[in-house]
């Protein structure tokens, strides 16, 4: 069942239930080869967490999916629209957003220009969509005039949700969007994103806090060294003995620390029988 | 913080110690009651001085503006930003004395010293050496900034230009003292009754201040309240999200540019008008001070800038009440460094430093 994508199974290709699917991607960053052969989709509605030690390759497929990097091999589409190698500007047309994990607002702009900003693309009149965000997020509309540089780290990813949010996606990349929160910032955060797709935007999540973020998934991907290493529904996932020990950071109780460093040597070859995609 | 080598916790703590909080609260205060107070007698007392650096705090504060754009955009000094003054005071020159007839020049306007015809080379000269900045960002900054350089390859980048530009103008204009077409008139007078000192004030240079306020606040408007602004100034703040948001980043490089040319463009050819004459090295003086404001005002401030270059005016002529003016660049040096020392986030703080 893990092999599921690795082996692609032609009618997912085609299915008009997948918004994105991501097939056979390699990707490099600078001069080295980082995402080897990743495979993952998103269906329509769906909150999908990618989760890995650090150095697996999760931001990059984030950023390859958004453009941001070399893509060496494979393909992306959105909607059965191959989008590989497209322009960050055409991705947004076309109903992407993206959160990058550090750096994601404009300090020295307003919360209420940093929304706008992230408009720019956007044909139109896009007054209504920017004040619409300000009713989303009510923690926003009180900082509404003050720079984005005088928010809360909370408030900041929310600005961060909130700019990727003016454009109206269909599908929301976010990249570790509670790196470096308090942990009751961390619960607010994912039940944002969760509400978000709650209403209809299909998400894609890289995640250091896995327990928190698999809570409130759909489904999710572990990557290991850049590639597919394992898939499951969420719950399976929480539920999986060797993962949750693993990647999740659980031993005997449900524990939220995050995963850490790449231990899973042994685990590896366990699974490889049963996942097939390393 | 350290301060001349002396770590000032250590002393505040010797203080503390022999005086008592309170005590040395009081002392601090006190202090800089004092300073206010001797500053503050010293404007009114020399009020003529005051009035007069306050205005010549105009002409480098729309000097100090655009090198203070280029600075919270570009991230680097622009060294060439006096010379780039210069330039367009020689081809408003141009314009005025060459290519219009000479008797459009007569005539001054109002009570000021300078002809029409001003009007008609200010904005040729501001646009030129618009254009001129953007070109020279395309061929020499660019391609730094394309090939990853470090800052300080890039401000040196922007000496060689300065000189360059200077060797330009000296090749094409000479390097003899140039006179601005203009008719003597009479210093504005204000008596001051209550302190006993009559103000002398030049009119052209309540002209030129004046002008630096509206462009002041029309670069306020533009970058608060348009699209393209805004975009500037969130490519000033986060290149990489700008891009990621659409933002063609390369194109709000080339409107800084184009800012900061016409900017410096105005500043040069007011100064000259303003002075009568004009010197191949006139922008290149005035770059200490413009720096100064910059520094005061925060760099990458703008408006700082231009309350950073008001500042300097007034103590760069309020100090020739006791020094000889040929010692100005020093007083503007000392000011830049106990700007760096006491507040290096400018007097508003920065965005960046």
């Amino acid at each position: 069942m893990t092999d599921g994508v690795a082996n692609g199974n032609g009618v997912a290709h085609t299915d008009r239930d997948v918004v994105l699917d991501v097939r056979d991607l390699d990707a490099s960053y600078g001069a080295t080869l980082i995402v080897r052969g990743v495979s993952m989709q998103v269906r329509s509605g769906e909150l999908v967490t990618i989760i890995g030690p650090n150095g697996s390759g999760k931001s990059t497929v984030i950023k390859s999916i958004f453009g941001l990097t070399q893509i060496e091999g494979g393909s992306i589409s959105l909607d059965g629209r191959d989008t590989t190698g497209l322009d960050t500007d055409r991705l947004v047309q076309l109903g992407i957003g993206y959160v990058p994990q550090a750096a994601n607002v404009f300090p020295t702009l307003t919360v209420r220009e940093n929304v706008e900003m992230g408009a720019y693309s956007m044909s139109g009149n896009t007054g209504d969509r920017v004040h619409e965000m300000r009713g989303l997020f009510p923690v926003l509309e009180e900082r509404w005039g003050s720079k984005a540089g005088h928010l809360s780290g909370g408030q900041r990813q929310m600005l961060a949700l909130a700019r990727a949010l003016v454009t109206d996606p269909k599908m929301l990349l976010l990249d570790e969007p509670t790196a470096g929160l308090a942990p009751q910032i961390v619960d607010q955060v994912l039940t944002q994103v969760a509400e978000i797709n709650q209403r209809g935007v299909s998400i894609l999540l890289v995640e250091q806090n896995a327990v928190k973020a698999l809570e409130r998934s759909d489904r999710a991907y572990v990557l290991a060294r850049g590639r597919n290493y394992f898939e499951d529904t969420a719950d399976a996932l929480l539920s999986n003995p060797d993962i949750g020990k693993v990647f999740l950071g659980l031993s005997n109780t449900s524990g939220t620390e995050d995963e850490e460093d790449d231990q899973p040597g042994h685990i590896r070859k366990e699974s490889q029988d049963d996942s097939g995609a390393t | 913080m350290e301060l001349l080598g002396i770590n000032t916790h250590t002393v505040r703590d010797a203080v503390v110690s022999v005086i008592g909080e309170r005590g040395a609260r009081a002392v601090v205060w006190t202090f800089v009651a004092l300073v206010s107070a001797f500053a503050a007698w010293i404007l009114v007392t020399r009020l003529d001085l005051t009035v007069i650096g306050l205005l010549i705090g105009g002409v480098y504060a729309l000097g100090a503006v655009g090198l203070s754009l280029v600075y919270g955009n570009m991230h680097f000094p622009n060294i060439a930003h006096g010379d780039t003054m210069t330039a367009a005071a020689f081809v408003a020159l141009a314009v005025m004395v060459t290519w219009l007839p000479e008797t459009w020049s007569m005539n001054s306007v109002g009570m000021f010293t300078f002809p029409y015809t001003l009007f008609i080379a200010l904005p040729i000269g501001m646009a030129v050496v618009a254009l001129g900045s953007v070109l020279i960002d395309r061929f020499v900054y660019r391609r730094l900034r394309l090939k990853a350089a470090q800052l300080g390859v890039i401000t040196l980048a922007s000496l060689g230009v300065a000189i360059a530009l200077r060797g330009l103008i000296q090749y094409i204009w000479g390097t003899e003292i140039q006179n601005y077409p203009r008719e003597s008139k009479k210093f504005l007078r204000w008596d001051v009754e209550f302190l006993d000192t009559t103000v002398l004030v030049p009119p052209d240079m309540i002209f030129v201040f004046a002008a630096a306020v509206v462009l002041t606040l029309a670069l306020y408007l533009f970058l608060n309240l348009t699209r393209a602004g805004k975009a500037m100034r969130a490519a000033a703040d986060n290149e990489d999200l700008a891009a990621i948001s659409g933002i063609n980043v390369e194109r709000t490089h080339m409107l800084t540019w184009a800012i900061a040319g016409a900017t410096a463009g105005a500043a040069g050819i007011l100064f000259a008008a303003g002075q009568g004459q004009l010197l191949t090295i006139s922008g290149w003086k005035l770059m200490i001070p413009m720096f100064a404001a910059v520094v005061a005002g925060g760099i990458g401030n703008p408006y700082g800038a231009f309350a950073g270059a008001i500042m300097i005016g007034v103590i760069g002529e309020v100090s020739t009440d006791w020094l000889d003016p040929t010692y100005k660049p020093a007083v503007f040096f000392g000011a830049i460094i106990v700007m760096l020392l006491v507040r290096p986030r400018g007097l508003f703080g920065a965005s960046r430093v």
